[in-house]
């Protein structure tokens, strides 16, 4: 009997105290861009019927977003092709990247000789490969997963090198002193005390090699986000190359959030040492 | 019997050119189990030469024995601490202070058999400079007084006869700094080690040691040594003893003396 009446009351209390957490919510600080997206699409709305824009030069989201729903298995098909040849390329690229970085990182001859080279390499506008890149694999996956690897190694390697280079001289005084050898300081020191700059070069990385097959897919592809815009373009189906705008943007906060959780988990120490300072 | 032997020490950073020069003459012999300190102008190659003591450097010309072996590169003997008390953050304090014997040649493959022995061993160390059981406490979660004490465990996990400390407490306060004398001479109750210190601040210098030497101004060479016998254990309070104080005050004159010599002729040959 009395303990009827004793969970009554707090169940009670319970209920409007959950609401008013999910309300409280809305008004925190982490809400922020949730309400600005919001606010995006509203006023993006908005001003299609304000200025009475015709659909063909800027679709309203309403209509972006029927397209989507009609054309949904196109736009499934190709995000998910154009998702493997990007995630393809980056894989190659943070391979290639964390091997190229520890040695340029890790020998100065290393790095005055390959430095001017991979600047220049950089420099380089990657559409320009493209062509290239067809003359000698053919239209496919295989450029676009190319070009996501060149556009995106480069980011890896400077900040890996970077984080191998600012270790402290008077903790490398100190190993050095014990006689430790060169791969143990790499090991013990160096590459761990890289991890914060290649987890963070992550994050950059795998935008730039959505920018990187997206634009190989639209030069020579017959599948992939870019290939169905630029098809959709032809066919004067504006929503739906807005549809493959959204579907990218997705993709591309997708995998970023993505990153963002594995270097807080890989590299959590980073963020708490530096906390401590402050 | 002398641990640290060093006659005719020549150094200069990139040459022998006049103004390139950072040691000039060097002698100096310090005993087995002696606690010498090192004080001198701000440049005059303090640093420097504990670099060299510690093969990290190698002189142009004359040499340094340690323990009848003339030292050519970085043996595992010396231990070292600075004056940022650098951890690695991703590493528990325990695990810095293992750090040496993991990588040191000497002791890598038996410290993989014993780890357990050498944790507690570890453990112990902390409990000797009073931070038991921050073992598991990460580097950011220290104090910097606290972090200085864990900087001097690992320097001396490895049982160096030969402790290099450059500056050690510079960066602390009074109070912390006393207590930390107070930690380096326990040490040395348990187990006897030679001690070489740099340090800015005369009282520590005359405090701590048994010798302090006087550098002159860049470049480098020992002007002075002064012998302290005051009896072991020392109390704080001898400090303003009459015999301590003017120990303090000959050393500050020594100094103040290179100081001026090295304005008035700026730096002999960096005009030519
Ligand atoms: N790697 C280097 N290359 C060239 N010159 C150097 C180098 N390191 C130090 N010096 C010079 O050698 C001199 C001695 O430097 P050192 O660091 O040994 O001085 P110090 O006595 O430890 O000074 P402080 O008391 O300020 O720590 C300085 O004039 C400095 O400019
Ligand atoms: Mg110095």
């Amino acid at each position: 009997m009395t303990a009827t009446t004793q969970s009554t009351p707090a169940s009670q209390t319970r209920r409007p105290s959950r609401l008013r957490h999910w309300l409280g919510w809305f008004r925190r600080e982490e809400a922020m861009s949730f309400w600005i997206i919001i606010g995006f699409f509203v006023v993006w709305e908005a001003a299609c019927h304000l200025f009475a824009l015709p659909v063909y030069f800027l679709p309203p989201p309403s209509v972006i977003a029927q397209a989507a729903v009609e054309f949904q298995r196109a736009l499934v098909i190709n995000s998910i092709q154009t998702l493997w040849t990007t995630m393809a390329g980056f894989g190659f690229a943070v391979v290639f990247g964390l091997v190229l970085g520890v040695a340029v990182g890790g020998s100065r001859r290393l790095y005055r000789g390959l430095y001017p080279l991979m600047v220049g390499f950089n420099s380089v506008p990657k559409v320009a490969l493209v062509p290239i890149l067809v003359l000698w694999f053919g239209i496919g996956s295989v450029p676009a997963i190319i070009t996501a690897f060149l556009i995106s190694f480069f980011p890896i390697v400077v900040n890996v090198a970077t984080g191998l280079a600012t270790t402290e001289p008077e903790m490398d005084d100190i190993l050095r002193a014990l006689g430790a050898s060169k791969l143990d300081r790499l090991l013990k020191v160096g590459l761990p005390g890289a991890m914060p700059h290649f987890f963070g070069s992550l994050k950059v990385a795998i935008t730039l090699a959505f920018v990187g097959s997206v634009v190989s897919e639209t030069v020579a592809a017959n599948s992939g986000l870019g290939h169905m815009m630029l098809m959709a373009q032809a066919n004067f189906e504006v929503p739906l190359v807005f549809a493959g705008l959204l579907a990218l943007a997705i993709e591309g906060v997708l995998m970023y959030a993505l990153f963002v959780i594995i270097e807080k988990r890989m590299t959590g120490w980073a963020f708490r040492a530096q906390s401590a300072q402050q | 019997m002398s641990v640290i032997d060093i006659e005719g020490l020549r150094l200069g950073y990139g040459g022998m050119a006049p103004e390139q020069i950072v040691l000039d003459g060097i002698d100096l012999h310090i005993d087995s189990g002696e606690f010498a300190a090192i004080v001198g102008p701000s440049g005059c190659g303090k640093s420097t030469f504990m670099k060299l003591l510690s093969g990290l450097l190698t002189p142009q010309e004359g040499r340094i024995m340690i323990d009848n072996e003339p030292v050519t590169g970085p043996r595992s003997q010396v231990g070292m601490a600075f004056q940022n008390a650098i951890m690695l953050p991703w590493r528990t304090t325990l695990d810095n202070i293992l750090l040496p014997l993991e990588v040191s040649p000497a002791t890598k493959s038996d410290f993989r058999n014993r780890k357990a022995q050498y944790r507690r061993q570890a453990e112990d160390l902390l409990t000797a400079v009073g931070l038991q059981g921050m073992g598991s406490k990460y580097p950011w979660e220290l104090s910097g007084g606290m972090r200085q004490r864990a900087s001097l465990c690992r320097a001396m996990i490895h049982e160096p006869p030969l402790l290099l400390l450059d500056e050690p407490f510079g960066a602390l306060d009074a109070f912390t700094k006393e207590e930390l004398w107070f930690v380096l001479q326990t040490l040395r109750q348990h187990r006897t080690f030679t001690v070489l210190m740099v340090t800015h601040d005369l009282t520590e210098a005359v405090y701590l040691s048994d010798t302090v030497y006087v550098m002159s101004a860049r470049p480098g060479r020992m002007l002075v040594r002064q012998s302290i016998d005051f009896e072991r254990p020392r109390d704080l309070d001898i400090r303003f003893e009459p015999g301590f104080v003017s120990h303090v005050h000959d050393l500050r004159e020594h100094i103040r003396g290179t100081r001026a010599q090295a304005v008035q002729q700026p730096a002999a040959g960096a005009s030519q």
